[in-house]
This record gives C-alpha cells, structure tokens and sequence, in this order.
C-alpha cells in the first residue's frame, strides 16, 4: 500500500538529528511544512480510500455521481468538478454532473466530441492532462463558460476508464488558492478518477440490469394480461352435442393470434380465431382490441358476416399504423347442425367430414379488417353431418417450416382427413403432425388452431 | 431486402427487393412516409423483386395506401410475385390495393 511510503523515517519528524538554535529554527520550519504537507498527502490517501469504500457501497449512479464530484472539488480544493459521460450511440462526451457554482442543467446540451477542447483531447488519448493555464492553452474550448458565465483559470482532467474502454471524463476547475493546478495535482486526481471509472461502471451496468429486469416483468406481466383476453375455458356440452378444442403459443412472451368462444344468448356457440400483422407488444394491445370489441359485437347473436362488417368498421377508424387483424368467425347451432361462416382475410378453414375426407370451407369474402372502413362481408352456410369437425388455423400453423425450409401447407388437408372425429381429436392430431414436421427447425410465428365439431342434434 | 426511390416528376417509384419482415418493413414505412410527408401525388411501389412479404410488411403498404388516399393521392402496387400475389389473393388484399401487372404499367396514367 502506497500509504506506508508516507512514513519513511527522512520524512518523519521525530527522526530529525539535533542542531544549534537558528539551524534548529529552520529546521522546526522546514519540518512543520512538510507535516503539512504530509497530513495533506496523508488526507488525500484517506480519501481516495473512501472512493474505493464507495465503488462498492452506492449502485446508484446519480448519487454515486455526486458523492464523487463533491469529494473530487474538496480534495483538489477546487472552485469546480464536473463529469461527463461518454455516449456511444452519439459518439460523444455529455456532462451529467457538475459540483460548484454551476449547474449541469445549463450544459446538458453540450456534446464534446473526441479531440474537442480539454475534456475530448483527454476521451481521445486516454491520458490525463495538466493544464495550469487555460489562456496560454489553444485547446481549450469555452462553450461551456459561456453557458454557465463560469470562468475556468486552470484545469485538471482525468479519464474514467474501465477495461474496455473510456466510460467519460472528469474535470476539476481553479484552484481555490488561485494558484495554477500542479503534476502533483494531476497524479492524485488520475489515481482517483480511476476508482471513479469502477464506481460509476457498476452503477450504470447496474441500472441497464435494473431496466432490462424491469422490462422483462412487464413482458411478464403484459402476456399474462393477454392470456386473460383468451377464454379461460371453453364451454362443455353437458348434452354432448358439440365439442370445442383449443390451441395457442407464442413465439414471443405476447403474441399476435387470438381466438374466442362464445355461448350466444339462444345457445348457439359462436367460435373465432384472428391473427394481427406484426408482433410484440403493438399486436399485443390491437389483439386485446379486438376481442373486446368483438365479444361485445357478437353478444347478441347476429350473424358472422355483419358482425365482422361493424368490427372492421370499427377497428378501421383511426390512424392504426395500417395494422389489421385477419379474422374467422363463425356460428354453430348445436340443435341443428348449422353453420355460419364469414371470413375477413384469414386463410380458409378446414372441414373435417365424418367420412373421412377434408375440404377447405369458407374463403375470405373480404380484405382482413381494420383496412377499408367500408367493406361488406358476405355469409356461408353449410349444414354438418353429424361428427363434422370445422378447424381454424393461423397462418403460424401452415407456414411452420421442417428443417429444409418446406413448409407444412400441403399437407394439413391429409393430416386433417386422416385425423378421425371430434374437435379435440382433430386438434390434436394436427397438432402433433405440425410438431413432427417442423421438429428442428425454429418456429417463426404464432400458432393457434381452433375447432368444434357436431356430434349430432342430441 | 433492399429499397429505392425513384422520382417520376408526377409521383414517385419505390422499388423494393428480397425479403420483407418484421426487421425491415420499418425501413420501407421510412421510404413511403418521407413521400407522404411531401404529399406525393403518386407512389408506385414495385414489388417485383420481393420474394417473401410478412403481415408487417402488409401493414406498411395498407398504411402507406391509407395515408396517400387521406390527401387524394395515388397509392398502386406493381409487380407481385406469385407467392406474394398468392398470399394477396387469398387474404382478399386485391380488393385494397390497386394493383398492376409492372411498374411500366402502374406508371401509365398518373
């Protein structure tokens, strides 16, 4: 430790030989200087001690910030410090913190680039820098003076470097003396700056940790949100005239797909499924929009396709970014058989006939909704034999690729017409033959499969 | 993907190539609002070269359609491949757009 060379014995008082009167005067002199001296160097020891104590105390980076700046202006008894970080989206130095007459809000515009004035020569070459006097110096820049009307006479700068890299610059300006800054200065104000560097290193990876945790909570939080926009679950014919499945994951923590089931209030069951352009959080929220919307269109029983010419309507007011949903919705009446379909951009569905052969059924009458305000949808309507099954699928679904690039698109009628009876056998047949082909490969998008099938009148 | 812009006194020709998804379509929603900031009177977007369009990318043209139209310009689509044109025909988006068989023909009539 550097401190045990303060107590060397020729610099100690008590090791001083005995002299005559006059000699011992100046003696008495000269070692009273240097105990001054030493008690300073001593101080400013302690002191950088209390820097390396607060690189592990504070992960806050404003109050880590502070503490140093004040430390720094009172160990080099300087009128004024200041520190500033480097930006490297910007490319340069901005000032975050200053101590002394001078506020920081009146240079948070000043951006220094590498090589610019004091502060950018000392980001550029890493090197400390003494500059005693600023009017002999044409280095120095005065924009920050002139911001503040503070007047700088002699400067200290240090960088604050960690291993990779500069993180920023501090500076101390004046002397309170009034005295020009010296080597002396430099060195001890460097030694310090680079215990500044690992403080405020940890306190900003700190905080980058802090908000990626944060955010990935919110994540969290926000898809267990859009789980609750799902049905929790899906009606059970207690009289076994129907069955319902469902099926849906995300490629990320929220996703863009939906589906929804409603018992309607003269008991038919209304079933739909929509996939909105995009991903992330802004599929998320119009995803959540559009089921609101739509369990509140659909309540009342009216048929698919003027259910979805309101809701398109609906969604296409209003500067959306020329986001849309592609959207199937249609109506079973277990008593009969019936179905009604209408189908705004979605891909069309798969019927499943009893007998043991598939079909496409209900192709879109019109764009996905949310573009024109003013589009039409038309109806289909089909009676089931008994046991049909009617199957939804995302595009997630047929454009899941095996690990050649092929996607599963013509295969799902053969899975289908393969798959047996019931909505949930079917599901999960499909299910399982898009896993085994796309096994290995990633999955680029949402998938949600949806169906119901007529087990007859009951 | 790539894009560019090119001026045609009465309107503008995007032309757009590769691949349009999730990490790209803001670059080309960049590309068409720059336009419509200026009030283009006329964007041909030429899709020819595109091989792959996701949703997002869709959203970008529905956009680019929607605010062109809000100040009585011209929104035409040229040149679909035959997966993109297969996807457009299928989600019925050829009742939106107005779209031509190339560039040269979108050109005519502005």
């Amino acid at each position: 430790m550097p401190a045990a060379s303060l107590n060397s014995p020729e610099s100690s008082p008590e090791g001083a030989p005995q002299t005559s009167l006059p000699e011992s005067v100046a003696a008495a002199e000269n070692a009273a200087v240097e105990l001054g001296d030493l008690r300073t160097r001593v101080a400013n020891l302690s002191r950088l001690i209390d820097v390396t104590v607060l690189v592990s105390s504070s992960l806050n980076l404003q109050e880590v910030m502070n503490r140093v700046m004040a430390m720094a202006k009172e160990m080099m008894d300087a009128e004024a410090a200041s520190i500033m970080l480097w930006n490297g989206e910007l490319e340069c130095l901005e000032f975050e913190m200053t101590v002394g007459e001078v506020g920081v809000d009146s240079l948070k515009t000043i951006r220094i680039e590498k090589g610019q004035g004091i502060a950018g020569t000392v980001a550029e070459s890493g090197e400390p820098m003494l500059v005693a006097d600023v009017t002999k110096d044409d280095r120095f820049d005065s924009k920050a003076d002139e911001a503040t009307g503070f007047v700088t006479k002699s400067i200290l700068a240090a960088p604050l470097i960690v291993h990779d890299g500069i993180v920023g610059v501090s500076e101390v300006l004046n002397h309170k003396a009034g005295r020009p800054f010296t080597n002396h200065d430099l060195e001890l104000f460097a030694t310090f700056c680079r215990q500044v560097a690992v403080a405020v290193e940890n306190a900003r990876l700190h905080e980058k940790e802090m908000k990626q945790s944060l955010l990935d909570q919110q994540m969290k939080m926000a898809a267990e949100i859009q789980r609750s926009f799902l049905p929790a679950e899906l009606p059970d014919d207690e009289a076994k005239r129907f069955e319902v499945s469902a099926f849906t994951r995300s490629t990320q923590d929220v996703g863009g797909d939906l589906y929804a089931c409603e018992v309607l209030p003269d008991g038919r069951i209304g079933l739909a499924l929509g996939d909105v352009s995009g991903k992330g959080v802004p599929a998320a929220l119009y995803m959540a929009r559009v089921v609101s919307e739509f369990r509140m269109m659909c309540s009342k029983g009216d048929p698919p396709s003027e259910v979805l010419t309101a809701l398109n309507a609906a969604l296409a007011r209003g500067k959306m970014r020329g986001m849309f949903v592609t959207f199937v919705y249609g109506i079973l009446d277990p008593a009969t058989g019936e179905l009604e379909l209408a189908n705004a951009g979605q891909l069309p569905p798969v019927l499943a006939r009893a007998s043991g052969s598939a079909q496409w059924m209900g192709s879109a009458s019109g764009p996905p909704l949310g573009m024109i305000p003013t589009t039409v949808y038309q109806p289909e309507k089909i009676k089931l034999e008994p046991f049909d099954t009617l199957l939804y699928y995302s595009d997630g679904i047929v454009e899941a690729q095996d690990t050649s690039g092929e996607q599963y698109d013509p295969h799902l009628l053969a899975d289908v017409s393969e798959a047996g009876t019931g909505a949930r056998r079917v599901l999960s047949h499909v299910l399982e033959s898009v896993e085994a082909f796309s096994r290995g490969a990633s999955q680029a998008d949402d998938m949600t499969l949806v169906s119901i099938s007529w087990e007859g009148g009951g | 993907m790539e894009i560019e812009t090119e001026d045609l006194g009465n309107g503008s020709l995007v032309r757009v190539s590769g691949e349009v998804d999730m990490s790209n379509s803001p670059t080309v929603r960049d590309s068409l609002m720059n336009l419509i900031a200026g009030k283009t009177p006329a964007i041909v977007v030429d899709l020819g070269r595109v091989i792959y369009m996701d949703s997002s990318g869709i959203a970008t043209l529905v956009e680019g359609l929607q605010e062109t139209t809000s100040y009585g310009g011209k929104f035409r689509i040229a040149g679909l491949t035959e997966k993109v044109k297969q996807v457009f025909e299928l989600a019925r988006l050829t009742d939106v757009f107005d779209i031509y068989p190339d560039a040269e023909q979108a050109k005519e009539g502005l």
